[in-house]
């Protein structure tokens, strides 16, 4: 892109002098994510109950939960008992309710705890919705879980919630070093790149919660970074198996993960091309390396059969109800980016990019009822609207220089359309058949922040200095704003 | 420590400063009803009327009292012609209380009724009672989503509907006029380590820290030599 990054040696990682700018952004990180992990109500994360009850069958039995119905309940006794005494499902959602917070409700839970039923822990076998997702992110979430078993539910939960900060902070260590990679080195932008991945206030909100969406972002942040040193230094046994085994760990983790076979493949192509001839061992390694997201697709399709009955491992990356036909398609895909013309008729609710890409990233919190003033989506719809606009100016302008870095935009490129095309699809035909519900929302695209990252920092760059880091400078303050108001928002929405 | 360049970080901390204090100060001043409870939320997009014939009682069980719980608040659904008078009462051990609700209220308003506190916070009950002679239908819930532990029954036959009851203090306070309750409140359900004074330790630290490192990072990234040299050989290939 901006400056041209010529082969260097090996990549080496020296965590142990980590750069100030760096620094100060993961301490910054480090206590929001803190933050939203006390403020946020139990429970009241996107499904998170249903993610609870996951880890906990999964952490006391080994076995997950089941999608369809079973012997048990969808939470275990001990969970449901926490849920009545702290009002917790009836508040997902629902802006008059309170949680519990009177001394009588904690008094009654505690003495419930101190005298649990045996196998109060182990009865939540299902039907829980969120059974089909593979197990990944539930067994890293089950060892906060299990080593905190002694205390009661809500402490186990706080530790598991806490429990995403590494993850968290690993997003924003991989956009800096993915910024590396695009830029060479130059503070700035990787400042930019980092500052505005971590500071994003819908990422920081979801590590507070437990929500596999986290590692989801987590191991394609990884895979972004991978990837760019991939294009570089060829196929080399190290690149490739880290592409494997980010891509395996992207279908562990979530239905959603396996859009990144596309990006794989993409890589794969633009890695291969460069290093023709190809001989007989990198031919070797490449399937090599595709037997592992083979290993981890054939894992989860096993898991999921055997938890997700009717549910199909893909969740929401596919969808149940009716597949559509291609012109329907274009004009969902049409209407959703753009005003509808006359000839089109609507597909399902005025639900479109402003919903997903500025009110969702910008931050919805809680189940989605805590929001901004519109006026806030507004001013960043147009902000958003003018960096592009900014963005594909410098790239008209700057196009012969950009063309050096063909197989760096190839990647990043591929990396964004290929979740985009999956969550269209899905949605797409969500739309066809009950609740004609697109099922898309700002979190679905967490995995794509680098990618988002690094655009903001391209703009940044490519300006005249000191406007490029007054800009910058402008995107992490706004979202340092927005982060704190977010915080306050909610404070306001369960505890006045 | 480098004073170069501090103009970027200065201009952004007082940015960060101007946005909490223009949203900040109305945020802590603003009048809220101050929810003590919420047995049952009102219902998320389906009213179930619960009909109270006269001299029928919808009472609503396991209610969490607390001292400063000075209103119950029922809501009236939507109905024709004149309304009822009601008695709301709030019964737990050691506390009893109760007011009149006038009869004359229109259909889909709040209906509260004004009773001291319980000396100690205690779960007990809340019953509505028609003392009119025409009959009366009150806000509830099927819901699925309102799942909670409160039963509602008439006349002592439990029923599907819940009866939607919220507590409050009787009047709208500013976050700033209680910030040790609200504290006390996120610490609800948490570990003893969580507690109001922790919290606002923690609050304070978030404030200024989240700020800081943002600047810091501003300051080392955005306005120093664009290779770093200070960083040479850190994290990154």
């Amino acid at each position: 892109m901006a400056v041209a990054v010529p082969v260097r040696a090996r990549p080496r990682l020296r965590v142990g002098a980590i750069p100030r700018p760096l620094a100060g952004l993961l301490v910054a990180c480090t206590l929001l994510s803190i933050a939203w992990t006390l403020v946020m109500a139990p429970l009241q994360g996107p499904d998170e109950h249903n993610h609870l009850g996951y880890v906990q069958q999964l952490a006391e039995t080994g076995s997950g939960p089941r999608f369809s119905a079973t012997t048990g309940a969808s939470w275990s006794t001990e969970q449901r008992a926490w849920q009545d005494w702290g009002n917790l499902l009836s508040l997902i959602g629902v802006t008059d309710a309170r949680p519990g917070y009177n001394p009588v409700e904690e008094q009654r839970f505690r003495r419930f705890e101190d005298s649990l039923p045996a196998g109060a822990r182990e009865d939540g076998t299902g039907p829980n919705p969120v059974a089909q997702n593979p197990p990944l992110y539930y067994g890293y979430e089950a060892i906060p879980y299990w080593i905190t078993r002694w205390t009661e539910l809500p402490t186990r939960l706080l530790f598991m919630r806490l429990a995403n900060v590494p993850l968290y902070l690993l997003i924003v260590v991989f956009a800096w070093l993915s910024a590396g990679e695009v830029f060479g080195r130059r503070r700035r932008a990787q400042t930019i790149a980092a500052g505005s991945v971590g500071l994003l206030p819908q990422l920081a909100f979801m590590s507070g919660v437990v929500n596999p969406d986290v590692l989801l972002a987590t191991v394609w942040a990884a895979f972004a970074y991978v990837a760019l040193v991939a294009v570089r230094v060829g196929p080399k046994p190290s690149t490739l198996l880290g592409l494997g085994g980010l891509s395996a760990l992207s279908i562990l983790t979530h239905g959603r993960g396996l859009a990144i076979i596309g990006p794989l493949l993409i890589v794969l192509a633009v890695m291969l091309w460069r290093a023709r001839p190809l001989s007989r061992r990198v031919v070797g390694w490449t399937l090599g390396l595709l037997a592992l997201p083979a290993a981890g697709l054939a894992a989860a399709i096993a898991y999921s059969s055997a938890h997700g009955g009717t549910a199909s491992l893909t969740g929401e990356a596919t969808s149940s109800t009716g597949a559509g036909t291609l012109t329907g398609f274009v004009s969902y895909l049409w209407q959703f980016y753009l005003p509808p013309l006359r000839t089109m008729s609507p597909q399902g609710p005025p639900y479109g990019y402003r919903q997903v890409f500025v009110e969702g990233l910008a931050g919805t919190f809680g189940s989605l009822e805590i929001q901004f003033p519109l006026w806030v989506y507004d001013a960043l719809q147009f902000a958003a609207a003018l960096g592009l606009l900014l963005a594909a100016g410098i790239v008209v302008r700057r196009f012969e220089r950009l063309r050096g870095h063909g197989p760096q935009i190839v990647v990043l490129a591929g990396i964004v359309l290929c979740m985009l095309a999956v969550l269209h699809v899905s949605a797409y035909r969500d739309l066809q058949g009950p609740p004609f519900d697109p099922l898309l929302t700002g979190r679905y695209l967490l995995p794509l922040v680098t990618v988002m990252g690094l655009v903001i920092a391209y703009v940044c760059v490519n300006l005249p200095r000191r406007l490029g880091s007054l800009l910058g400078a402008l995107v992490l303050t706004t979202f340092t704003v927005l982060g704190l108001c977010g915080l306050g928002l909610t404070v306001a929405r369960f505890y006045a | 420590m480098r004073s170069r360049g501090l103009w970027l970080p200065a201009v952004c901390g007082a940015l960060i400063v101007l946005a909490l204090i223009v949203w900040g100060i109305p945020w802590l001043t603003r009048d809220r009803p101050d929810v003590t409870s919420t047995p049952t939320p009102p219902p998320f997009s389906t009213v179930t009327p619960i009909s109270l014939a006269p001299g029928q009682r919808a009472c609503s069980s396991k209610v969490a009292f607390s001292p400063d719980t000075r209103s119950l608040v029922v809501l009236a659904a939507k109905q024709e012609g004149p309304t009822p008078p009601l008695r709301i009462t709030a019964r737990a051990p050691g506390y009893h209380a109760g007011a009149t609700v006038p009869g004359g209220y229109e259909g889909l308003t709040s209906l509260a009724a004004t009773v001291p506190g319980p000396q100690r916070s205690v779960l007990g009950e809340v019953c509505v009672e028609n003392t009119g002679r025409r009959t009366v239908q009150l806000q509830g819930t099927t819901e699925g989503r309102i799942q909670n532990r409160a039963v509602t029954s008439v006349d002592g036959e439990p029923i599907e509907a819940k009866l939607s009851l919220i507590l409050t203090e009787g009047a709208n306070r500013s976050l700033a006029d209680r910030p040790g309750e609200v504290l006390d409140r996120i610490a609800a359900f948490k570990p003893p380590f969580v507690g109001s004074v922790s919290l606002a330790i923690f609050g304070l630290l978030v404030l200024v820290g989240v700020p800081g490192g943002v600047l810091y990072a501003i300051w080392r990234g955005l306005t120093g030599a664009d290779d770093d040299s200070d960083d040479a050989g850190g994290l990154r290939t």
